[in-house]
């Protein structure tokens, strides 16, 4: 990777002479190049040692996460062109010099044990694991924040759900003790309410997740558009929806249950009562 | 009595008579008022906190080679003489200039990578708080952070080797011995993170002489008045751009930042739209409870707008306890909330994201209020529009 | 002077299935510390009729006037301060504040009314003295009989010294013993100044009035004097 400056378009002539470039879609955009364009790069600000290259392609960016919110002007070039632009006059060509060398390896299981034995046996090397998801990766940490915000809301979602189904069960409080009067025993009512709160928990979470699908492209839309990038930040997977429900509907049934409890407790003849 | 306070002491009274109900809505509100509270001060904290370490570092202005920020850019050429050229300035008082190099310490055979810094310029103030041990004097010296002090077991007196690898060089740089001339905090120091620092001099020895005079940023103090002094450097015959402290703010506000002011943004509405929501459902449920009610206390004269005044009453004070309650949980949960995020690579020691401010006091309070007021509407409506003789004779009907 | 002079009043209420006559050209006046009875079978327009009296409804037709004020020229607010002031109010089901003991609930009118909390203190004494209930003013509805609560609410609808009391079936909630008693305060309520106007189906609490209309199909259909 090299930082460059990127001048003015010039078309010139014997363009498959040019060595060939891809340019990322934010920069294409924002100095206006298409594929057939002939720019100039050069590795510093002052344009040394400049050479022309040809566009042949637009492409999307990998997403980083690390790297949100900066516009991914790029280019991507062969590396021995990356080279001689950026090669030192004074050193000569063919001395190779890379500020990273990405290894694919025959088992993505060794990683660990590979930068260890890198870093052990060429000191000035560093080698670090990218698929390794350690404690510390920034998507572990922003998932384990969402997390804890989704912990929070859950609680504040059971306080109030709790609360109103104890009104809603009040509302059904002379008609409870009239089945309470007429011999109905508590499990059978419990039974009864039991069996309602989780027609409706889960009629309520499946509107939830309806919802949250339904949201799911307008976030990504937003962000994505916010941040000029295809990264993408809300997905309903079948995982997610599953600890909805599991979560939700067990909730919504035992807030009910509760509730429901608390005015069973109560004599029948004190529910009747207006 | 005023009718505010007869109608707040009704609804006080009302609340009373079923607490479950309401102590959960209290409860409720504080949960969700916590995590509001928390999102508010997500959006500004990291800039107030990046503000706040900025700042204690005594310099206000930036200068670096391009428009990248400080220590992410191209370094600058020939820094000495833009140093002296930059302190020569009118509306300056001091200028450093800082190269910052990866390096690898080894003492004995423990050994760790992190960062070298190399200082010159006209100033002897230092971009670092010295807590053992001296500051840097001569040649072949160096102050570490407490993670290197750890990790290598060093302290002031101790000799480490360093093997610098600067960025403009093709090959190691041969080890070089320096000596620990105290142990320091560095503002952007990580916990884990190994940073040290000596002279521009000392660094380039490092480096091998390579790079000698470069430095990837300059740390420049103005005599009061940092725009003066950028427009000043921003007229000195080089290439270079400055910035004040308010504008690195606001280059790293188009950045990473946002992301977190985003999540906030989306978060502080889908907060405020489920309490207003709970609670409007909360009233309204309350007050087709009380309808009977109502309907007679209307009848023996209480006007509309008094009978609306208890709804809302209900709802301040709904809200208002709950989000008095909201603060203190929300101070805890902002700290459980921080330590999860300061877990990411390469974030500061002193860096926090959510850091209190008055005004994200202020608008919890304000957000909260109109939280009270909307979701009060539609209960409010329902009572105001109540047939007083229809709902009596529906009460006596059922 | 009449506290209230109705003359031709009707009440239409617009139903699903078509409007529905509830009360249909009632001439009426009621006059200073009068004692009325309007009885009549289930849906023969009594409440509807009373509704009107005590300024809760408007007439759709036909004029009510209070106090020589038409009442469906006044505002919602205006009729409310009227209701405050002027007009007492028992129901059927009481309704009582039940988290407010017997003696706030009867301060709650005149707290409405803008009494000073000391007057209005020795006011609740006084009417829970009246109606038996002095020893009692402490306790919340939840802790009072039916009968209890029946006489805390007529306490509560005296508090402003209101010239006419509306009872909507006061006894029609209680055993025929309480019922009894009720309505012996209700004369002496009446017997105190207070005209008194009741709707009953009961026909011994109707004959303890001195004047009883009975209404059939929204008409008054009979007025009988003692």
């Amino acid at each position: 990777m090299a930082g460059a400056v990127l001048s003015a378009a010039a078309v010139l002539g014997a363009q498959e002479a040019q060595p060939p470039i891809l340019v990322s879609r934010q920069l294409a955009a924002l100095e206006r190049l298409a594929v057939g364009d002939i720019v100039e790069l050069a590795a510093d600000a002052r344009g040394t040692n400049a050479r022309p290259f040809r566009i042949v392609g637009i492409y999307e960016p990998t997403p980083d996460p690390m790297r949100l919110g900066s516009v991914p002007r790029e280019v991507r070039l062969h590396l021995p062109d990356l080279l001689a632009l950026t090669r030192d006059p004074a050193v000569p060509a063919g001395s190779e010099h890379v500020e990273a060398i990405n290894v694919a390896l025959a088992d993505p299981g060794d990683a660990q044990q590979f930068a260890r034995d890198v870093n052990a046996r060429l000191p000035g090397l560093v080698a670090r694991p990218t698929g390794a998801a350690g404690p510390d990766n920034p998507f572990i940490v922003i998932e384990r924040f969402h997390l804890a915000i989704a912990v929070v809301t859950i609680v504040a979602a059971t306080v109030f759900l709790l609360a109103l189904t104890i009104m809603l069960v009040d509302e059904r409080r002379e008609t409870v003790g009239v089945l309470r009067l007429i011999g109905l025993p508590v499990r059978r009512i419990l039974t009864q309410v039991l069996v309602e709160g989780v027609l409706i928990a889960s009629a309520g979470a499946l509107f939830g997740l309806a919802l949250a699908a339904a949201s799911q492209g307008l976030i990504n839309r937003f962000f994505q558009w916010r941040y000029d990038t295809a990264l993408i930040f809300v997905r309903v997977t079948p995982e997610v929806a599953a600890t909805c429900v599991a979560i939700a509907v067990p909730l919504g049934a035992a807030a009910t249950v509760a509730a429901s409890w608390a005015l069973l407790r109560r004599g029948a003849l004190r529910l009747a009562r207006r | 009595m005023t009718a505010g306070r007869r109608a707040l002491a009704f609804a006080w009274r009302s609340l009373v008579r079923q607490p479950a109900r309401a102590t959960l809505g209290i409860l409720g509100v504080a949960a969700v008022g916590a995590l509001l509270f928390d999102m508010l001060l997500l959006s500004e904290g990291l800039v107030i906190s990046m503000r706040g370490l900025l700042d204690r570092l005594d310099y206000d202005v930036r200068v670096t080679a391009t428009d990248a920020l400080p220590g992410t850019g191209p370094t600058i050429d020939g820094a000495t003489g833009v140093a002296a050229a930059a302190a020569a300035l009118p509306s300056v008082r001091s200028v450093t200039t800082l190269r910052i190099a990866d390096a690898a310490f080894e003492r004995g055979g423990l050994s760790t990578r992190g960062s070298l810094q190399g200082l010159g310029g006209t100033s002897t103030r230092r971009p670092w708080t010295l807590l053992r041990g001296q500051d840097v004097g001569g040649a072949g010296e160096l102050v570490i952070n407490e993670a290197g002090a750890r990790q290598l077991g060093l302290g002031p007196g101790s000799s480490v080797t360093v093997r610098a690898s600067c960025s403009d060089q093709r090959e190691a740089a041969p080890p070089v011995a320096f000596r620990v001339a105290g142990v320091v905090a560095f503002p952007f120091d990580s916990p884990e993170l190994v940073t040290a620092a000596t002279t521009a001099n000392s660094l380039a020895e490092a480096c091998a002489g390579l790079g000698a005079e470069a430095a990837d940023f300059l740390l420049v103090a103005s005599k009061g008045d940092p725009t003066a002094t950028v427009a000043d450097i921003a007229a000195l015959p080089f290439a270079l751009r400055a910035f004040t402290n308010e504008q690195v703010i606001g280059r790293l506000e188009e950045g990473g930042f946002t992301y977190f002011r985003q999540i906030s943004a989306v978060l502080t509405t889908v907060t405020v739209s489920f309490a207003l929501l709970l609670i409007t459902v909360l009233l309204t449920v309350s007050v087709n409870q009380r309808l009977g009610e109502i309907a007679a206390l209307r009848a023996l004269g209480f006007t509309r707008a008094r009978a609306s005044a208890d709804i809302f009453a209900e709802s301040a004070l709904i809200v208002g306890l709950g989000g008095l309650l909201s603060l203190p949980l929300g101070v805890l949960l902002a700290e459980g909330l921080d330590r999860i995020l300061k877990r990411m690579p390469g974030i500061p020691e002193q860096l926090h994201f959510f850091v209190f401010e008055p005004q994200a006091l202020a608008v919890h309070g304000a957000l909260l209020a109109a939280t009270a007021v909307l979701a009060a509407l539609y209960p409010m409506w329902i009572v105001a529009r109540l047939p007083i003789a229809a709902t009596l004779r529906n009460e006596v009907i059922s | 002077m009449a506290i209230i002079d109705a003359s031709n009043v009707s009440r239409v209420f617009p139903m699903p299935a078509g409007p529905v006559t509830a009360v249909r050209g009632v001439s009426l006046t009621i006059a200073e510390a009068e004692h009325t009875a309007i009885k009549g079978p289930s849906g023969c327009g009594k409440s509807p009729l009373l509704h009107m009296l005590g300024c809760v409804d408007t007439p759709s037709a036909g004029t009510l006037l209070f106090d020589g004020r038409d009442v469906s020229a006044l505002s919602d607010r205006e009729r409310s301060l009227l209701r405050l002031r002027q007009i007492g109010f028992v129901f059927q089901r009481f309704f009582l504040l039940p988290m407010l003991t017997a003696a706030e609930n009867v301060e709650l009118p005149q707290a409405e009314a803008g009494v000073p909390p000391g007057e209005r203190r020795r006011r609740s004494r006084e009417l829970l003295d009246y109606v038996g209930l002095g020893a009692r003013a402490d306790h919340r509805p939840s802790q009072l009989s039916g009968g209890e609560m029946q006489r805390v609410a007529i306490a509560r609808a005296l508090a402003n010294r209101p010239r006419l009391l509306l009872a909507d079936e006061p006894t029609g909630e209680l055993d025929e013993a309480t019922g009894e008693q009720i309505a012996a305060l209700l004369d002496r309520v009446n017997a105190d100044g207070t005209a008194l106007v009741i709707v009953t189906h009961d026909h011994e609490l109707a004959n303890r009035a001195r004047r009883v209309l009975t209404m059939r199909d929204g008409r008054i259909e009979r007025e009988d004097t003692r």
